[in-house]
């Protein structure tokens, strides 16, 4: 079969490109480890950040987008103000099933950057999370979303974030395919997890810089 | 026992109507129709119960036969089950290299159970509607028609969300080539199985393939371009080998040809160039580098090639010490340095102070670890003068090799 050969050597010279494309794109300081077959696919949708003014943070997602990695620094004490954006950060990100099974949360890999920092004292967070569905390329949702936290927030330390994830009714849900989870308010776009670092925290909290690396792992729910 | 089969007729209709009822199917697997049912009791009993529906309608036609004689069913089914546990080995050897992981997928009985019913009835009623839109043609190969059969079958394997939630150009060349170009191939390879031996025969393979899937515990936890090469190259390859087994007349006047090559041998040499040009340009884990000054003098001489072994996480960071040989960036160029001091800096960081063997002064600036590209594990004397004749030196400024 002549024409298969010609196909072949078609595609030998896209795997040939997109070695040379990986090579490139490979990110160096991140590990993965999730199976993902394409039926079951949940990903990180969208992440990005809100820092408090004369501060640094990044987040990022990981090349196969499954893992978040979060860093901050020059924090400063603030009292917490829930209407005045400027007394705490903002982190939000979005997890889509992508695949074509239902899912449920399995368990969440969560590690600390620099854990000695004395600033994971005093560092507070306040999370809202709610479920819809996956964003169009325009950004819009289709449909309404839920809240799985309801009017009251989840508030507690940002060093404990999977124990509190773990307690809430993100541990229950069924994520759908084509259904997300969005860390923040009911818009995708709007405040999400917060942090902020509290107004009665010592001279050794400045000049800290931490982070950490989150992945949420699922299994197939058939129930 | 005979089975006497009706002989093969032209049939557009029925081909419009299978595009129809699988397209069909497509749209209310992604319709807000299911949002009217609880989730999964509408993946895992209504759309069984509907590809059951289709299984039966399809046995109830004008059975159309493939291609190869009855006396070679055997045969094909054996090869067809052959290709599916080759595609299962492949996979399992890219896993000793990239690393295997947990499964997803539920393992109990009862979650056995239902995914067998979930996922074989959806495979044999795809592979049915297949037979019939690639047997209702000619008799003759026709590669177009595999292809465009194959096209659609994997479009409609995607979720429309999926589709929706590739907002980059990097995610949609992810996608393609870890998911769509891989289904697609082994689609086409469906598609030619069935040509061949009708719908059971790509059952078995295909089957062979999704039945690892759900039920092995661990499963290789591919990068993304190992799954790719995998993906496509292999089904290309079963269907070089396949088509020059003696099952049909046809093949065995295309055995008649003369090749030039052996199909095994060019899928060796088709291999070896990809790893070749992947290991030049850095896809492996080790990378050659060439080496242009002599600053590394005795050890490392110019026109030398370093094989460098990448640092990707903390824990190779962590393993590095003084007396290592690092290659790092420093603005636009790579150099290959000796540690000779390790510090740590703010925020958990370290940095490493480096000097050239043949250099009298240590590298004015500290190198990040976030700047470290890897550690040099071998060197191969000479055999890059070839490229130094073709770059020359004008790309490397010496004033930014560091020295005091």
């Amino acid at each position: 079969m002549k024409k298969t050969r010609f196909l072949a050597l078609i595609l030998v010279a896209v795997i040939m490109a997109m070695g040379a494309g990986y090579a490139w794109w490979v990110d160096a300081s991140t590990v993965t480890g999730e199976i993902n077959t394409g039926t079951m696919d949940v990903s990180v949708g969208f992440a990005n950040i809100h820092k408090p003014p004369n501060t640094t943070g990044t987040i990022e997602e990981s090349e196969d987008e499954k893992l978040i990695t979060f860093s901050a620094g020059n924090l400063y004490p603030t009292k917490y103000n829930n209407n005045d954006d400027s007394t705490f950060g903002k982190i939000h990100f979005s997890l889509e099933n992508r695949g074509t099974i239902p899912v449920k949360l399995r368990d969440i890999e969560f590690d600390l950057i620099n854990p000695e920092s004395p600033l994971w004292v005093d560092l507070e967070t306040s999370i809202h999370i709610h479920k819809g569905t996956v964003r169009l390329p325009n950004g819009k949702s289709l449909g309404n979303s839920k809240s799985l936290t309801g009017t009251n927030p989840i508030r507690g330390k940002l060093k404990d974030l999977d124990t509190l994830l773990l307690g809430s009714q993100l541990n229950d849900v069924e994520l759908m395919p084509g259904e997300a989870i969005w860390f923040g308010n009911e818009d995708p776009e709007l405040a999400s997890i917060r942090y902020w670092v509290n107004k009665d925290s010592g001279n050794e909290t400045q000049n800290q810089e931490i982070g950490f690396t989150l992945k949420f792992n699922w299994k197939q729910f058939n129930e | 026992m005979t089975v006497n089969y009706l002989p093969t007729k032209r049939s557009n209709i029925k081909r419009i109507l299978v595009i129809a009822a699988i397209i069909g199917i497509y749209l209310v697997e992604n319709s807000p129709v299911k949002g009217f049912v609880k989730g999964s009791t509408f993946t895992y009993i209504i759309m069984p119960v509907s590809w059951i529906l289709v299984i039966f309608i399809w046995k109830m036609t004008r059975k159309i036969r493939p291609m190869t004689k009855i006396k070679h069913k055997r045969s094909l089914k054996f090869w067809a089950s052959y290709f599916g546990l080759m595609y299962i080995v492949i996979n399992m050897l890219g896993g000793l290299v990239d690393g295997f992981g947990r499964s997803p997928y539920n393992h109990t009985i009862g979650g056995i159970i239902v995914n067998v019913i979930f996922v074989g009835t959806a495979l044999v009623g795809r592979e049915c509607l297949r037979g019939t839109l690639i047997n209702s043609g000619r008799k003759q190969e026709n590669i177009i028609l595999f292809i465009l059969v194959a096209l659609l079958m994997t479009v409609v394997k995607y979720p429309i969300t999926r589709y929706m939630t590739i907002r980059t150009v990097e995610g949609l060349i992810q996608f393609a080539a870890q998911h769509f170009l891989p289904n697609l191939t082994n689609s086409i390879f469906a598609s030619y199985l069935v040509f061949v031996g009708g719908p059971l025969t790509s059952v078995i393979y295909l089957g062979m393939i999704e039945a690892f899937i759900w039920i092995s515990p661990i499963l290789p936890n591919l990068k993304w371009i190992t799954s790719a090469f995998i993906g496509i190259m292999s089904p290309i390859f079963f269907m070089m080998f396949f088509s020059e087994l003696p099952l049909s007349q046809e093949s065995r006047q295309r055995k008649k040809e003369k090749y030039e090559d052996s199909t095994l041998s060019w899928v060796i040499t088709t291999v070896v160039s990809i790893g070749l040009i992947w290991f030049a340009v850095g896809v492996f884990p080790v990378y050659p580098s060439v080496i242009a000054t002599g600053s590394m003098k005795p050890i490392i001489n110019p026109g030398d090639i370093i094989l460098v072994k990448k640092i990707t996480n903390t824990r190779d960071m962590e393993d590095i010490k003084e007396g290592d040989i690092i290659q790092f960036r420093k603005d636009s160029i790579l150099i290959s340095h000796r540690i000779i001091g390790i510090e740590k800096v703010g925020g958990g960081n370290i940095q490493f102070i480096t000097k050239g063997d043949n250099n009298k002064e240590i590298d004015w600036e500290p190198v990040s670890s976030q700047n470290v590209k890897g550690m040099v594990k071998h060197i191969l004397p000479k055999i890059g003068w070839p490229t130094l004749l073709i770059k020359g030196n004008r790309d490397i400024d010496i004033e930014k090799m560091g020295f005091k």
